[in-house]
């Protein structure tokens, strides 16, 4: 006889009590969840708060610039190309632009862009890469190997390559086709994380489980798989922000994006180019917005990988 | 067993089911150079409200053919019969229906509940499933009383399965199985994972609810002393077949076949002075790979009584139904 059988007669004398209380690991009384302990570990981050502040600024300068330029300036969107390329001074703390309009101004005009083309990409980028991901991973077979060579495809194009014939190709470079080819060429990597995560998944026992009591596949993909999965694909998303404003930048930089009466940060730091040396404060300021802006969503995504990640708790 | 259970047509069965798991070479164009025989010509029967084991050494197939026998993996071979219907010939819907009438324990209550539902989701989650099973508005209180029948307390039902210890994960596993009224609960090692102490509270609930319930049950196992304590009929099992069923006092009394009797000696016995008689049947070596079976009866390498007849002529097939049915050319006399 083994110790389980010794183990069940001792029991089976003892009477068993209902409910026996667990005395090794007690429940704790709050509901604690992995979103809740996410959130206790982001809270004590001094750069988490610093990110934060950053793009709650960046967010009022996208959504009223208006009203920021007018509190900020003196003569607010006023252009006098007396003025052209005259530095900082009261009133007006980034000094002027080559067509003599106040720098600040129009610094704070070209933030909308980027947020738009980083949040609109990496939505839609998200939305492929769970749709896909799902049903790969989920289904596999001819599918996932045709949908995971078009990713190897599209994962080899160069960034700055593939954008510029795209674009060239786009007579009119609005914000809607930098939005559409940054997604096309940016797809591929949430994509691939995503189907891995479903692919481990697909097989867990819980699935299994609920297989077994004869839940149809979509159940099975969004109420068992999605929750399980995404966390590491929101990660990268968030990473991913701050990567694809750094890539709208880079394109308007190079010609190929938003063209001039529009107003962004890359095409300021296109027009300063010129005149680095002798008015530095062209390029320093949208640098400087365009980096704050960057590097906000790149601490967010690092601690938010940190926060999930339960191997380094 | 009652009378009418015999004359019952029987709630599951088996016959000659067989999975293969094909072994491919090859990169681009891949082709098949094998098979690993998981599951190599299964019969076996539970009629209601009956207790069947499978034991067997890891690695024999016991887990694929739970898989099979939940309809879960198509066989290779063979047929599968659940309350007179073929799982894999039935439309989505009647399956999902028949799904009903037969549940299954994980073995692993750690990876079997979904970490992001709280318990009472995941009790009440077949009548997600099932909307017709249950109304709507009864369905909290089905969720309390099932929580109670497994002996969880069911103002627990707002937290989520690691605020659990193992044993009541396991009751939270049960308490899903049982949702859904099935007649059959097909346990694959359900406390393998668990502490010893824990095992017997497990067990202790399964006996109670098979009674209660009148629930047939097939229990999967490794462990001798676990089966012994719950089951009718127990089959053994070795590389993928079944080699011996018997009742519990045939199997536990009277083995027949060598494995059986060499599994029984393998147990440790707790009287020391009763220990040193057995040692004489124990068994050498390792399972062979089930990818290349040794020829004629599978157990030959490893039987102590083993023969030429044993090398060539495959062990007989394990007909059930017969009283207690040996795949041996040599089974143990067990009139001496």
């Amino acid at each position: 006889m083994t110790d389980t059988a010794r183990a069940l007669e001792a029991a089976g004398e003892a009477a068993e009590p209902p409910a026996p209380p667990d005395t090794a690991r007690p429940p704790s009384q709050e509901r604690a969840s992995l979103g809740k302990d996410a959130w206790l570990e982001l809270r004590a981050r001094p750069t988490v708060w610093a990110a934060v502040v950053t793009l709650f600024l960046m967010t009022a300068m996208a959504l009223a610039p208006g009203i920021l330029t007018s509190l900020l300036t003196e003569g607010g969107d006023h252009c006098d190309l007396a003025d052209s390329k005259l530095g900082p001074s009261a009133g007006h703390p980034f000094g002027f632009d080559l067509q003599g309009c106040d720098y600040l101004a129009q610094v704070i005009r070209g933030t909308r862009p980027s947020l738009i083309a980083g949040l609109a990409v990496t939505a839609a980028s998200l939305l492929i890469a769970v749709v896909l991901g799902l049903l790969c991973g989920f289904y596999g077979g001819w599918l996932d190997a045709l949908v995971s060579r078009v990713t190897d495809v599209f994962f080899g194009l160069p960034f700055v390559l593939g954008a510029t014939v795209i674009l060239v190709a786009f007579p009119d470079h609005g914000l809607g086709a930098m939005v559409l080819v940054l997604t096309v060429l940016g797809w591929t990597t949430m994509t691939r994380i995503m189907r891995s995560q479903v692919i481990a998944l697909a097989d867990a026992d819980y699935v299994r489980a609920a297989r077994m009591l004869g839940a149809r596949p979509a159940r099975l993909m969004v109420r068992h798989i999605l929750p399980n999965a995404i966390t590491p694909v929101i990660v990268v998303a968030m990473l991913n922000v701050g990567a694809v404003i750094s890539g709208e930048a880079t394109l308007d930089f190079l010609g190929v994006g938003l063209q001039y009466p529009e107003v962004s940060w890359g095409l300021q730091l296109n027009a300063a180019q010129a005149f680095v040396l002798d008015h530095p404060h062209l390029l320093f300021f949208p640098a400087l917005f365009l980096s704050a802006t960057v590097l906000s969503f790149i601490l967010l995504g690092d601690a938010a990988r940190d926060a999930f990640d339960p191997r380094l708790k | 067993m009652p009378p009418s259970a015999e004359t019952d047509p029987p709630l599951l069965q088996a016959t000659a089911l067989t999975r293969h798991f094909p072994i491919t070479t090859g990169v681009l164009w891949k082709h098949r150079t094998g098979a690993v025989r998981a599951v190599d010509g299964v019969d076996l029967t539970v009629r209601r409200a009956e207790t069947l084991g499978i034991v067997g050494e890891s690695g024999c197939g016991k887990s694929t053919l739970a898989s099979l026998l939940m309809a879960l993996d198509q066989p290779t071979s063979g047929t599968v019969t659940i309350d007179g219907q073929d799982p894999f010939s039935l439309s989505g819907r009647e399956l999902r229906t028949l799904r009903r009438r037969v549940q299954m324990v994980l073995q692993d209550p750690y990876t079997s509940l979904d970490p992001r539902m709280t318990a009472g989701q995941i009790v009440g989650e077949p009548f997600a499933i099932h909307p017709d099973a249950v109304p709507r508005t009864d369905r909290g209180r089905r969720v309390a009383e099932l929580l109670e029948t497994v002996g969880l307390d069911p103002t627990h039902r707002d937290r989520y399965p690691h605020q659990f210890s193992g044993g009541q994960r396991q009751r939270l596993g049960i308490a899903r199985a049982l949702a859904l009224g099935p007649r059959l609960l097909l346990c694959d090692e359900p406390v393998s994972a668990l502490d010893v102490s824990v095992q017997a509270q497990v067990l202790n609930l399964l006996q109670d609810l098979r009674r209660d319930l009148r629930l047939a049950c097939v229990f999967i196992s490794h462990d001798l002393a676990v089966v012994q304590h719950l089951c009718d009929r127990i089959a053994v099992m070795y590389l993928g077949k079944i080699v011996e069923t018997g009742t519990r006092e045939q199997i536990y009394t009277t083995p027949r076949h060598p494995y059986t009797r060499a599994l029984l000696a393998a147990a440790p016995v707790p009287d020391p002075r009763r220990r040193a008689p057995d040692d004489a049947h124990l068994l050498e070596g390792d399972l062979p790979s089930p990818a290349s079976p040794p020829s004629g009866c599978r157990f030959r390498t490893r039987c102590p009584r083993a023969r030429e007849q044993c090398l060539t002529e495959p062990e007989l097939r394990t007909r059930d139904g017969a009283d207690h049915p040996t795949a041996c050319h040599f089974p143990i006399d067990t009139t001496t």
